[in-house]
């Protein structure tokens, strides 16, 4: 069987090596626009920092990738699918598969603005944008977008001496992941490392003769010579849409729980797939590490017809800020639909939010200690209620069977 | 060493701490509960303990979670590793592993777990109630399956 693959990311990779596992005989072609091999796109704002070498970002070598087995076709994009005669042509040639994986990724989204690709603007998505930011000197430096990318990215760019500035055009840092009063403590902890924080600020223009020179926000103008994009990613799906792939509501390829496109022997995964939260239940787009590798092994075994199914994606961002961690874990309460009922801790080991439907975990909000986090997480993926809970830990027996599940109760839920 | 496994009966721990002072020991060369990488978790109104060990999940959360590639499945000794020069100390790992074992270094600042002492795991070896046991898996089945019959049985404590 050939199995052609799509961009070497986590997903691709992960679904190679599965296929590799489990069908030695399989032929595999990876076809990637990077020159690349694996690298962590996560590990990108330590290097900008300083914490970690260039060499380290790597996962994999040229090499690992001929003694597995998988042929490469790296620095050459795939330009059309013909889906009717299997085959796909790159820049140079055509190749007939058997079966597709789509891991093609997602691609920073720069704002319709003028002057925002101006020398001097920058996005933090890929190896070649790092590279680029290393070379460039800056000195006060604007992020734009308070995401888990901006925020990681102006504290490297701060440890790297540069006055930075984010500016945030929802009225609360990380509006996706946190709730506005854990979000009001991380902008306060971002401020105390001297990083300024301008939150419903959207940006107007870029300004600049040679390179960026001015921000023009709503309400100030802001001086500077570097300017980062950091609003988002949106799913490189243009190659599938020409093909007639469908896409789903959040414009990325919509998969089945097999992790298969609308079109037979196509499967997608990663970033350029839409699944559904495991939480919620809803269509969503997760741009997360450990969901692309799950999506990467189920479309791998599907494509050698074991069929497995997908469980959902689950929503658990770690970051630190300053030496104190924090994590957002399932959904956010003020965007969930329905009533919330919300659970809240605040003592010398941080502080701490549990959210919950009608009885059900749906959520978690941490700053400070992550001590006992992970089991919480667990048993909102297992939209455990309250009572089960109260009845594991209430019930000795039971209590021993999970002593992690009553030592977090007792951490977070004994006195509310 | 391969198909043994950390065979844990909280029934028969007192909370005594020795496996974490050893484990510290060994491996971090100080008696400090605090990087112990097996932790005893004490219930004192209930009077009841459980030590909390790697669980080596087949499909194990940490080594998915990991985006440095630091976490890497040892085949000899049946469970995840920590490569602790690719660990760049982001903490995902001990937010993802649902038992709360994976722990993060005060100093290093990096992930650590339990490692078996290389197949030879002290904290088993220095357990003297018998509650951490270093044994052949299907044993350890067999003695799980033992306890939860004489719970059947209602005879909880004599087996």
């Amino acid at each position: 069987m050939k199995v052609i693959i799509i961009g070497n990311g986590a997903a691709g990779n992960h679904a190679a090596e599965t296929i590799k596992q489990y069908s030695p005989a399989a032929q595999i072609l990876m076809v990637a626009r990077e020159e690349y091999p694996l690298y962590s796109p996560c590990a990108l704002p330590d290097c900008l920092a300083g914490d970690l070498a260039r060499n380290q970002l790597f996962l994999k070598s040229a090499d690992n990738y001929q003694s597995s087995g998988i042929e490469t076709l790296f620095a050459q994009s795939a330009q059309k699918i013909d889906v009717k005669e299997q085959k796909i042509i790159t820049d140079r040639d055509v190749f007939n598969y058997d079966r597709l994986i789509m891991a093609t990724g997602s691609r920073a989204v720069i704002p319709k603005l003028p002057g925002a690709h101006l020398p001097g603007t920058f996005t933090l998505k890929t190896l070649d944008d790092l590279d680029k930011l290393m070379d460039y000197k800056s000195q006060r430096a604007v992020v734009a977008g308070s995401g888990n990318i901006g925020v990681e990215a102006a504290q490297a760019l701060r440890a790297r001496g540069c006055q930075v500035t984010i500016v945030e055009a929802r009225d609360q840092v990380m509006p996706r992941l946190f709730d506005r009063k854990p979000a009001e403590m991380l902008k306060t902890m971002l401020e105390n490392t001297g990083i300024q924080v301008l939150v419903g600020e959207q940006i107007k223009a870029v300004e600049g003769r040679k390179r960026v020179e001015l921000v023009e926000t709503e309400h100030r103008t802001l001086i500077c010579d570097m300017l980062i994009w950091a609003v988002g990613l949106a799913p490189e799906c243009t190659l599938a849409a020409e093909a007639g792939i469908e896409l789903g509501k959040t414009g990325a390829i919509k998969v089945d729980r097999q992790m298969q496109s609308s079109i037979p022997n196509i499967y997608a995964c990663g970033d350029c797939a839409e699944t559904y939260d495991m939480v919620s239940g809803h269509a969503v787009n997760s741009m997360l590490w450990p969901s692309a590798r799950r999506q990467g092994l189920v479309a791998g075994l599907n494509c050698l017809g074991m069929a497995t199914e997908y469980e959902g994606s689950f929503n658990i961002v770690v970051g630190e800020i300053d030496e104190k961690p924090f994590t957002a874990m399932g959904l956010k309460g003020d965007d969930y639909q329905g009533p919330v009922w919300a659970m809240e801790g605040d003592d010398h080991r941080g502080y701490w939010r549990i959210l919950l439907d009608d009885q059900r975990l749906i959520g978690m909000q941490v700053v400070g200690e992550l001590k006992y986090c992970g089991i919480v997480g667990g048993l909102i993926r297992n939209r455990t209620t309250l009572q089960e809970i109260w009845d594991a830990v209430r019930n000795p027996r039971q209590k021993m069977n999970s002593p992690w599940l009553a030592e977090a109760a007792y951490r977070y839920m004994a006195n509310s | 060493m391969e198909g043994q496994v950390l065979f844990i009966n909280p029934e028969k721990c007192v909370g005594c701490g020795t496996c974490e002072m050893v484990c510290s020991l060994v491996n971090e060369g100080k008696c400090s509960p605090r990087l112990s990488r097996i932790r005893v978790v004490r219930f004192t109104r209930e009077a009841r303990n459980a030590p909390i060990s790697c669980a080596a999940c087949e499909n194990a959360p940490c080594l998915i979670t990991c985006v440095a590639g630091a976490i890497y499945w040892d085949s000899e000794l049946g469970l995840p590793r920590v490569n602790h020069d690719q660990c760049i100390g982001c903490r995902q790992c001990n937010v993802a592993c649902p038992f709360g074992h994976m722990n993060f270094h005060p100093d290093k600042k990096t992930a650590y777990k339990c490692e078996l002492c290389e197949g030879d795991p002290q904290c088993a070896k220095f357990c003297w109630t018998g509650a951490i046991e270093y044994v052949e898996n299907e044993q350890a089945i067999e003695k799980k399956r033992e306890l939860a019959a004489s719970r059947m049985l209602g005879a909880e404590g004599k087996a």
